[in-house]
């Protein structure tokens, strides 16, 4: 019975903090040019759509290159531009520049994978912001058509005006299909979590991604 | 004639050998260190063998020599690996422990072959062969050259959308086919 009380009080609780929980959608394009075995050029266009799909709540343009140094390891460099739509309806502007440092160990069928980020933001007018955006993923190779996945990602603040604990994760499960070697698409859930925030949200993104290598 | 021989011979060792033993997998599993086995093959005459292999932590075949019933040598062979169990030198030795032929093969980041040179017992290259990849991984020229690293044939490679080898052509130095493998397949 206490533990019920205790269980109703910190629910409620988080519902006088007005969180919000919010479905959203994620489309996402990415052409992924191989100039050879070990550098990529890749461009990512992505949109999100917010309350509960009602709303383009921010689009992105993304552009990178990846540098393979074996089969294992990799490194990545890439800027991305950022627009998030306001209450009022205008767009805020960001620029990200991020730095990854991937990693990935197949074993059999199954792939552990991680990726070390460090993420750059530049706001017009704003101190910049450094975020470790550090992420694990599990990939199993059911066939060479179908790989489900799982993924966790922790954002950690380095340079934060206001922030010095980690202040969202995600967990993400989807799957990959393989129609060959040049057309992927990839579909995943991902739960969303704020934390250390005024309003600790929670979102649950449904993404659906095409990928298309030159 | 004489590559040909060669590669026969290397193929032969590996289907045989491969045929008699345990898997790598099974070896090093079980931590086995060496084997014996005996031959007696009863359909024919004089082809009873006995073989001694060596093996490294991984289950790779380090050394191995055969001999026939009557204790005459048949061959030794001794390989070493990278740490990916990849073959980085492979000796054929002669009854006395002198190499016969000594095969190198270097390889890329990527885990793939690129060159390997053939020796033989005075150090003097017998051949090289050199392989190119494409952006997906896949193997898409073979170049065969001489002991003096002239051209005498090639290889290239073609593949469908999913990755599999769906052509091999093989031409000589004058550029003039001399083989042709195509291979269809239904998905």
């Amino acid at each position: 019975m206490r533990i019920i009380l205790a269980l109703l009080i910190y629910f409620t609780s988080n519902l006088y903090a007005q969180n919000q929980i919010d479905f959203r959608g994620m489309p996402q394009s990415l052409i992924d040019y191989r100039a050879s075995q070990k550098i990529s050029i890749t461009f990512i266009g992505n949109t999100l759509f917010t309350n509960d799909f009602h709303k383009l709540g921010f689009a992105f343009f993304d552009l990178g290159c990846k540098y393979r140094i074996n089969r294992s390891f990799g490194i990545n460099l890439n800027y991305r531009s950022l627009a998030k739509q306001l209450l009022n309806d205008n767009f805020l502007w960001r620029n990200l520049v991020y730095f990854d440092f991937d990693f990935s160990k197949p074993m059999n069928r199954l792939t552990l994978g991680g990726t070390i980020r460090f993420q750059n933001q530049f706001i017009p007018g704003q101190m910049p912001i450094l975020y470790n955006r550090s992420k694990i993923n599990l990939k199993y190779r059911y066939s060479y058509y179908l790989q489900p996945f799982t993924e966790f990602e922790l954002f950690t603040p380095v340079i934060h005006p206001t922030r010095n604990a980690p202040d969202q994760f995600r967990i993400s499960l989807g799957v990959n299909y393989n129609f060959n070697e040049k057309y992927k698409l990839e579909s995943y859930y991902q739960l969303r979590k704020l934390s250390d925030r005024a309003a600790n949200n929670t979102y649950h993104v449904f993404s659906l991604n095409f990928i298309y290598k030159l | 004639m004489k590559k040909k021989l060669f590669f026969f011979t290397i193929a032969l060792f590996f289907f045989f050998h491969s045929g008699l033993s345990q898997s790598k997998n099974q070896i090093k599993d079980r931590k086995i260190k060496l084997s014996y086995t005996q031959i007696y093959d009863h359909r024919k005459e004089n082809t009873n063998r006995i073989i001694y292999s060596i093996y490294d932590k991984n289950g790779n075949t380090i050394e191995l020599k055969e001999y026939k019933q009557d204790s005459s040598f048949v061959r030794w062979e001794k390989t070493t690996y990278n740490s990916n169990s990849d073959i980085l030198i492979s000796l054929s030795l002669g009854p006395d422990g002198q190499t016969i032929e000594k095969t190198e093969i270097t390889y890329n980041s990527f885990e793939q072959p690129i060159e390997q040179k053939v020796t033989d017992s005075s150090n003097r290259l017998i051949e090289t062969n050199k392989f190119e990849y494409n952006a997906y991984g896949n193997k898409t020229f073979e170049r065969q050259y001489d002991g003096n690293l002239k051209l005498v044939s090639y290889s290239k490679f073609f593949y469908d959308n999913k990755d599999m080898l769906i052509k091999k052509e093989t031409y000589n130095s004058k550029d003039e086919l001399l083989y042709l493998k195509e291979i269809k397949y239904g998905y």
